[in-house]
């Protein structure tokens, strides 16, 4: 430097991009962020062939921002300034009222061809199962949103308050009989603890009234909520929390115990006594407690003795349901598309499945890619 | 690498600060050269032969040129003193003949440069279009900055051919020129001439690094808070389907779109200008206030000025300029704005953003200035930024199709609504950083800091307050960065 004076602004440049520089360098490394349940990227391995296609420089950037010092303070002053200046929602994440954080979906034209495509699949493959079956046997849930239920605690001028068109779309193309029409019943008990606050699921009081609609349907008696004993499980935050990583409370989960004994067999391999799988509870991923969260293929017994056997043909959100269902069946095999590879119309005969359900939450039908399987 | 980073903030620019201002002045340059290639081969390692290829080119052309210019020089003034001697006109001749070749090669390695790497799929695309052909070119990817660089080592040539530098020795020094880190990759265009002192002898002092912070960090916030915020908007709005956006959604779109692209590239020129007063340069302005303009002419010469200036002194003049008849002067500016356009991207939509604006200037030059001058100003302003902002959608879309598309949602023509619920609520959303960006591409902001902070003896910590506060938000934005893209990989 020439002969001048040395400026504070200088200074204090210099300070913070050597300070964060060093804090950046010698900060300690996480394998693994709670608030964002992933997996957090390690140094990079060197090597000429990755420098030279560019992906090492790519990898190390991740790294450096992954492994960034006091990375959650950062993000939180990011959502902060957000909401300070006037944003109603963060990472597809609206704020809503009472503390509700609902996820938004928005759908591009493609993802429009994957929704209509899916939405003939599964009312294909219900037609057929409805002859096979019958129709006090073979239904369907299309599990409405959060944000499709909960209206009102969006933002202002957030919603345009009609019914979701995927909805729509599938009351059309699925036979009525099969079609368990869940809008309204949830919408009626909107002001209930249906929903998470924090998580995209429903709580199991929102499947317990979809259990109730749905048994009746089947002309099941369904049981009472009164003959069940309620466990709570407080200090949940759920999956839409990490998304935006804001102070929020927390969820409570309530598993309802009927004191039936059941057993339950995962992909064929592992056996386990009970619905709930309690070791789930002292991790940030607690609503797995309900039957072990996702696997290709669950069967549960112990059921009502009637040799009838249930099909669900399900995503996540059947896990909290069909412990309420599989009271009235001796035999429940649950199977999720994302991880089973085979036709679901030969499983179903091969099973002896007497009843077939199809649960699935709205936005995830939209986005499957796996209902293939249903086409046989 | 860009600067708008984590790894440009916390381990290129410390690392490059100590080095060079420890390095003794003689290595100054070649701290500055080398830095400058690992900046750029951080993201493309293999394009750095590219761009060395593209130094030696122009250093030896350079050299060439200088040369016979001289030579030619000689012979000149042997003709001054015997005009009759015939074998020093012959000489003068030759080495004029042998100067100029070497300013077409030049000219034509830059361009077959650039030509092979940015429009050759474009070219190889249209003759299969036009002629039902199938031939196939491998897709390759645009080296970053090659429009930028291309033309800079163009002008380097040129300049010394024109007599307006003198040809540089050290090829480290020339090497810092065309690689020179803070410019590289988005600009300013630096025309040789206007370095090539600094490129020689030049101080840093405490004033100008401090000048260059306030500059580099009001680029950062730009960038990261601003420009990169207000992409989002623009990112949900024109990624759905024209009847599914409403006529207001549609405007607040292209708003967003327009702001987007002002403070991203201005912003990026922000940090460029910052980043050379710390190492004592002085580059160019490259933007001032295109938003304010009230004729489209007066709007190129507030945007991206360096671009305008190069086409001016290296295609439009050299045409013939302004001093030709006016027919002669309408066919230049075609040229140069199909040009203009062309060197924006290698698709269709930016040749006819080029023509579009061009035939507003040939307008504007023609009778359209003189009827703008005598309505009210904000006649003039409004005819600019509608035009400007229809622009934007031309230029936004690759595909015609789709622009087509938004501007019938912008004239709610594609069986759109006016307005939805969602309109509203996104204009809610964005309403305060559109507000801060209204404000800030007008001079107001910097009047006020000219009158009210700049000569206050509180300056210095009004200035440092900046820094702190921007750059803590901008690492905030930056180490949560879902979206931080980067927009000239077209140019």
């Amino acid at each position: 430097m020439q002969k001048s004076k040395i400026t504070i602004s200088s200074v204090v440049f210099i300070v913070l991009i050597f300070g964060g520089t060093l804090a950046s360098l010698f900060s300690k490394k996480r394998l693994f962020s709670e608030n964002e349940n992933r997996v957090l990227a390690q140094l990079p391995e060197f090597s000429i062939e990755k420098l030279l296609d560019g992906s090492f420089g790519t990898d190390y950037e991740t790294y450096l921002s992954d492994q960034f010092f006091a990375r959650d303070t950062w993000i939180s002053i990011k959502t902060y300034t957000e909401r300070l200046i006037g944003k109603k929602d963060i990472n597809d994440v609206y704020f809503g009222k009472d503390g509700y954080l609902i996820e938004k979906h928005p759908t591009t034209p493609v993802d429009q061809e994957i929704a209509d495509r899916n939405a003939e699949r599964v009312a294909e493959f219900l037609k057929r199962q409805l002859a096979l079956l019958g129709e006090d046997h073979c239904k369907f849930l299309l599990v409405p949103g959060s944000i499709d239920v909960l209206q009102e605690k969006l933002p202002p001028f957030a919603s345009d308050d009609t019914v979701p068109y995927f909805l729509e779309t599938m009351k059309g193309l699925v036979p009525e009989e099969v079609y368990v029409d869940l809008y309204d019943a949830m919408r009626s008990h909107a002001d209930e603890d249906i929903y998470y606050r924090t998580d995209h699921h429903w709580t199991t009081l929102g499947a317990y009234y979809a259990y109730v609609l749905w048994a009746e349907n089947c002309g099941i008696t369904p049981k009472a909520l009164s003959e069940f004993t309620p466990e709570e499980i407080p200090d949940f935050y759920g999956t839409v929390h990490s998304k935006v990583n804001i102070a929020a409370e927390p969820d409570t989960i309530t598993l309802y115990h009927s004191g039936t004994q059941f057993t339950v067999e995962y992909d064929m391999t592992e056996t386990l006594e009970g619905l709930y799988v309690r070791k789930h509870l002292d991790t940030k991923d607690k609503y797995s407690v309900f039957l072990d969260g996702n696997h290709a293929l669950v069967k549960i017994t112990g059921g009502e003795k009637n040799g009838k056997t249930l099909l669900v043909v399900k995503d996540s959100f059947a896990h909290s349901f069909v412990p309420f269902a599989a009271e009235h069946f001796e035999t429940v095999y649950m199977l999720d598309l994302r991880y089973f590879n085979m036709q679901v119309s030969q499983f179903a005969e091969q099973c002896g499945a007497t009843d077939v359900l199809v649960l699935y939450n709205r936005l995830n039908l939209e986005e499957d890619t796996h209902t293939y399987l249903l086409t046989k | 690498m860009v600067f708008s980073s984590l790894l440009f903030l916390f381990r290129f620019l410390p690392v490059v600060l100590i080095l060079y201002f420890a390095a003794p002045r003689c290595l100054k340059n070649a701290v500055l050269f080398f830095a400058s290639l690992f900046f750029y081969a951080w993201g493309e390692p293999v394009y750095v032969v590219l761009m060395l290829f593209s130094t030696v080119v122009d250093y030896s052309h350079g050299l060439l040129v200088a040369r016979f210019r001289k030579q030619e020089a000689e012979a000149d003034s042997v003709l001054a003193g015997a005009p009759e001697d015939t074998a020093a006109r012959a000489k003068k001749k030759k080495y004029h003949r042998y100067a100029v070749a070497v300013v077409c090669s030049s000219v034509i390695i830059n361009l077959g440069l650039l030509g092979f790497f940015k429009y050759a799929g474009f070219l190889v695309q249209t003759v299969n279009d036009l002629f039902g052909t199938g031939f196939v070119m491998k897709k390759l990817a645009l080296p970053i900055g090659i429009s930028f660089y291309t033309f800079q080592t163009m002008s380097y040539t040129l300049d010394i051919y024109r007599g307006d530098a003198t040809a540089q020795k050290n090829i480290i020094s020339f090497g810092a020129y065309v690689a020179l880190f803070p410019q590289l990759i988005a600009g300013p265009i630096v025309r040789y001439q206007t370095i090539a002192e600094e490129l020689r002898s030049r101080k840093e002092t405490w004033e100008d690094f401090s000048y260059g912070i306030r500059r580099f960090v009001t680029g950062v916030g730009k960038k990261v808070l601003l420009a990169n915020t207000i992409g989002l908007l623009w990112d949900d709005i024109s990624a759905r389907a024209p009847e599914q956006i409403p006529v207001v959604m549609a405007w607040l779109g292209i708003t967003a779109y327009a702001f987007q692209i002002y403070f991203d590239f201005s912003g990026y020129s922000d940090m460029a200008i910052g980043l050379g007063a710390m190492f004592g340069f002085h580059f160019p302005e490259n933007f001032r206030y295109p938003y304010v303009s009230k004729s489209i002419s007066e709007f190129w010469r507030r945007w991206h000025i360096s671009l305008g200036t190069w086409f001016r002194e290296y295609l439009y003049i050299p045409l013939g300029g302004n001093r030709v008849r006016v027919p002669r002067q309408v066919l230049n500016l075609a040229v140069v704005w199909l040009a203009t356009g062309f060197w924006h991207g290698a698709s269709w939509n930016f040749v006819v953003w080029g023509i579009y604006f061009g035939f507003f200037i040939i307008m504007e030059k023609l009778f359209l200035g003189k009827l703008l001058k005598r309505l009210p100003a904000f006649v003039g302003w409004l005819y600019t930024i509608l035009l400007v902002w229809f622009g934007w959608v031309l230029f936004a879309f690759e595909d015609f199709g789709r622009g087509i598309g938004y501007l019938k949602s912008m004239f709610g023509a594609a069986g759109n609504l006016l307005c939805n619920n969602e309109a509203v609520y996104l204009l809610l959303g964005f309403a305060v950083p559109l507000l801060i960006m209204i404000i800030g591409s007008t001079e107001l902001p910097s009047r006020l800091a000219g009158r009210f902070v700049l000569k206050k003896k509180w300056y210095q910590t009004a200035l440092s307050i900046f820094v702190v506060v921007i750059m803590v938000l901008s690492v905030a934005y930056l180490v949560d960065a879902s979206y931080n893209p980067f927009l000239y990989f077209r140019f």
